[in-house]
């Protein structure tokens, strides 16, 4: 089963196990499925999952109930780069509800969808990823990008679509 | 954490309590006689402080605080009833009623289900939130336990046990919010021996009992105080009926023995006395086929078989089932030791009988159940713990948790759900028994017997592994269990000398667990009459061709000697079964067959294994023209013109049999002869739960979990 995560995940969740005591190997699950999610390309599965509980010696139901609860952790296949337009209420108030509309009708998706390509994931909810100061804001692929348009908008979304 | 020595005050509703330090505020509110409401809190299982029904009101606090996860200081203030723990409690309720549905009128929870009565004390007549409520997928757990998650209020008590108590997580909160809901996330059966508690700690009707589903309203139910009749362990059981009908079995809390838990085939059991091939009426097999008669026909028929074997009852064999109450015992055996019937045994999974001198050394514990719990160190020999006796296999894994150490010396894996310290699986484990002794005698340089010497000289040299058990043993605090694999291994006596000198050099306490559910009473009669002759054994009994055999209480099925005992059954020219059950073997071969009443339908008392003598009450009244047991029994006397005791009388001889086994509290501490022990060949017999007793075997539920399909 572990020869499910290759040697970069292996090594990335063992510095995470080292962290904490033994016994307590529950506390690597977050660092652990990063990893393991970002080996995958952006989202986990099952098996993957079931590699992690292994690797880490704990419940698979401990891992499930992780991935299930947190945000950042995708358990259906979705596209490379991560797009969370943040709706929550600066955001909201700065106009982001329709920076939204307009990815959607830009991309052909709606929320919580990828594009048909694989190569962009319109994340379903984000919550206030605490840059007020800077909203609207979006992230992409864990970069912050505040202050954006509908130009500025187009012209990050361009550049995903054109990269590789 | 709790210190008996500074006790604090703690002033609730007015009242000032004294309390200790450590304690929550909700365990003092319930030794106090206050209510709190709750629904995640629950005595044995670890503090959630999810639910927030609990909310109190604590002085020069900001706001209210949950009971479960406060612990008391001195001088302490609580308001349970005031406005501000009012609100808080009513508010929380108002938060969990929004996703529960209103479908109290068909779920089987309602009228004991902790969240409609709550609702009624604290919710409100309507409600504010006129939103779509939420709806869960179901997951199949099994045949046991039924699912409606959509009730589910996330109280986690389900996840909590399946951590704490079975030792497994299979259950968990998947997801988050509003959208979180209790799974197994990929769809799992659940397969514990106690999985069936969970339908007791849902708060709610989300976790339910599935035979039970469906079937009457739990106020129509009448209650009746009753023992397990499954194990040796003596569980204490609520049987729920309706019309003389059981309709569920419910855990009665004995701290003692087995808590608020039951194994599942405690609680699910019973469902094999409603079996369609029950024995209903007397037969008699008139030329070759079976004729259904009056009770009295069959009676005098057996009665004249009887006394149609002369020679003093040499040409009679009687077998008898270990799972009968006491009192029924002492009647069977007094029978036969009045008639001179030497040919009678109960010992259906025993194959070593090389000891003659065994009856002398009943098997059982020298501590009480709840002692194991604080054992330090405790070596397990040949048993599939969970399997034979569910809840001790609780208590070890509760010793086990708490940091003692398990030792394992065993033929073959078996799972458990506890740390084991050293766990040795061989072919040749008796040998590796040895090899312990060996090394706590090197370890405490005691002084042996030649005889002992002598055999330890035989025995390899003890590894690493077999010192560090004999170490660990040799502390106090331990224990040695010999299960039900040894029993049934055919080196038994070798096994049990083993353990018992074992246990006399490291000063331990021992565990014999033994078969059936009262072993203990079978034998009361034969260590009460020290005079009786040496009684056979089941494997000669078997073995040998008799006039009459009378079968009482078993099957071919219960007893390890299957094949042996068909033959015997095919041989004896005439057999009476008494039986609660028809079966194909019966119905070929049996003369006589009378029907009996089983446990649940009848009434006496069961010795456990810690020796404690428990009776238990029949669930129905019966017609003028049924007979209890005891009255068949009673009938047989009459009819062979001898005295018989009164039950009044039986007791009397149950405590002194209990007496006598308590006060003698020596071991063995011989070492039988190897070269005179004719060993069988080695039979593998695997354990299966359900299938130790004729009404398991045919209890619908049970033989539809994995377990109960493995033995198909």
């Amino acid at each position: 089963m572990n020869e499910l995560l290759t040697p970069e995940t292996k090594k990335e969740m063992d510095h995470w196990l080292n962290k904490f005591p033994k016994g307590k190997q529950r506390s690597a699950i977050i660092g652990s499925l990063h990893a393991v999610q970002h080996q995958n390309e952006g989202f986990l599965t099952s098996e993957l999952m079931d590699a992690v509980a292994n690797y880490l010696d704990v419940p698979k139901i401990q891992v499930y109930e992780v991935a299930t609860f947190y945000s950042m952790f995708q358990t259906k296949p979705a596209g490379k780069h991560e797009i969370s337009v943040c709706t929550n209420i600066s955001c909201m108030l700065r106009g982001s509800d329709a920076i939204l509309n307009h990815i959607e009708h830009k991309l052909g998706i709606n929320v919580g969808e990828s594009t048909s390509d694989g190569k962009i994931f319109l994340k379903e909810e984000e919550e206030c990823l605490a840059a007020c100061t800077g909203a609207p804001m979006m992230m992409v692929d864990h970069v912050y990008i505040e202050n954006i348009d509908i130009k500025k908008v187009d012209e990050v979304i361009d550049k995903l679509t054109s990269k590789s | 954490m709790t210190d008996t020595k500074n006790k604090i005050t703690v002033t609730i509703d007015g009242i000032e309590h004294d309390a200790l330090p450590g304690q929550m505020l909700i365990e003092l509110t319930d030794q106090t006689g206050t209510y709190v409401p709750r629904f995640c809190y629950h005595e044995k299982l670890s503090i959630a402080a999810n639910c927030r029904m609990c909310l109190v009101e604590v002085e020069n606090s900001n706001s209210a605080l949950p009971a479960c996860a406060t612990p008391v200081s001195d001088g302490m203030i609580v308001h349970t009833k005031s406005k501000p723990a009012k609100t808080a409690q009513e508010s929380t309720m108002e938060f969990l009623l929004i996703n529960h549905p209103l479908d109290c009128p068909i779920c089987d929870q309602g009228g004991e289900c902790e969240l409609q009565d709550l609702a009624y004390a604290y919710g409100k007549n309507d409600s504010r939130f006129d939103i779509q409520k939420q709806t869960k997928k179901n997951d199949d757990l099994g045949p046991l336990v039924s699912t409606d998650m959509t009730r589910c209020i996330m109280c986690t008590r389900c996840v909590r046990f399946g951590t704490e108590i079975a030792g497994i997580q299979e259950l968990g909160t998947i997801g988050r919010g509003e959208s979180s809901n209790i799974s197994t996330y990929v769809s799992k059966t659940v397969d514990h021996e106690l999985s069936g508690n969970i339908i007791d700690l849902c708060p709610v009707g989300a976790l339910n009992n599935k035979p039970y589903r469906y079937t009457d309203r739990t106020w129509e139910l009448d209650q009746i105080e009753s023992i397990s009749p499954h194990d040796c362990v003596g569980t204490n059981i609520m049987i729920h009926k309706k019309n003389d009908i059981i309709r569920r079995i419910v855990p009665k809390n004995n701290p003692d023995i087995n808590e608020t838990w039951i194994a599942d085939r405690d609680r699910f059991g019973f469902d094999g006395i409603y079996s369609e091939d029950r024995a209903i009426s007397p037969q008699l097999r008139v030329n070759s086929d079976l004729d259904n008669v009056k009770v009295a026909d069959a009676m005098d028929r057996s009665v004249d078989m009887i006394k149609s074997c002369s020679n003093n009852g040499q040409s009679i064999g009687v077998l008898v089932s270990p799972n009968l109450s006491t009192e029924e015992q002492y009647l069977l055996s007094d029978f036969c030791h009045q008639l001179g019937i030497k040919a009678i045994d109960y010992r259906l999974r025993q194959r070593d009988f090389s000891e003659k001198s065994d009856r002398s050394f009943i098997p059982h514990m020298n501590i009480n159940l709840s002692d194991i719990d604080s054992m330090k160190n405790t070596l397990i020999l040949g048993s599939d713990l969970r399997k034979e006796t569910p809840i001790l296999a609780h208590r070890i894994k509760k010793s086990a948790d708490s940091g003692s150490s398990i030792h394992i010396i065993n033929s073959h894996e078996s799972e458990y759900h506890f740390q084991i310290g050293q766990n040795i699986i061989n072919d040749d484990w008796v040998n590796d028994i040895g090899r312990v002794l060996k090394a706590a005698i090197n370890l405490t340089k005691n002084h042996l017997p030649n005889n002992i010497a002598d055999h330890l000289d035989t025995i390899d040299e003890p590894s690493v592994k077999h010192e560090a058990i004999a170490v660990s043993l040799c502390q106090s605090k331990s224990l040695i269990i010999i299960g039900i694999g040894a029993y049934s291994d055919s080196q038994y006596q070798i096994i049990r000398s083993y353990a018992h000198i074992l246990s006399s050099v490291c000063q331990t306490n021992l565990c014999e667990i033994s078969e059936g559910s009262n072993m203990i009473g079978a034998s009361i009669h034969g260590l009460i009459n020290e005079s009786t002759d040496q009684t056979l054994n089941f494997s000669e009994i078997i073995q040998m061709n008799h006039d009459l055999l009378i079968m009482y209480g078993i099957e071919p099925n219960d007893t390890i000697y299957q094949a042996e005992l068909i033959e015997c059954m095919k041989s004896t020219n005439n057999l009476v079964v008494f039986t609660p059950y028809i079966n194909e073997y019966f119905n070929q071969h049996a003369d006589v067959i009378i029907p009996i009443k089983t446990h649940y339908e009848g009434t006496g008392s069961m010795i456990n294994l810690e020796l404690r003598n428990q009776s238990f009450n029949h669930i129905q009244s019966m017609s003028a023209d049924e007979f209890s047991n005891i009255e068949l029994l009673m009938s047989m006397y009459q009819g062979m013109g001898i005295q018989s005791l009164s039950v009044s009388e039986i007791n009397d001889c149950i405590q002194k049999g209990i007496e006598t086994i308590a006060i003698t509290a020596e071991k063995i501490s011989e070492i039988p002869d190897t070269t005179l022990t004719t060993f069988l060949p080695k039979k593998e017999t695997i354990f299966n739960m359900y299938n130790t007793d004729n009404v398991l075997r045919r209890s619908k539920p049970l033989q539809n979990t994995k377990e109960g399909l493995s033995s198909k």
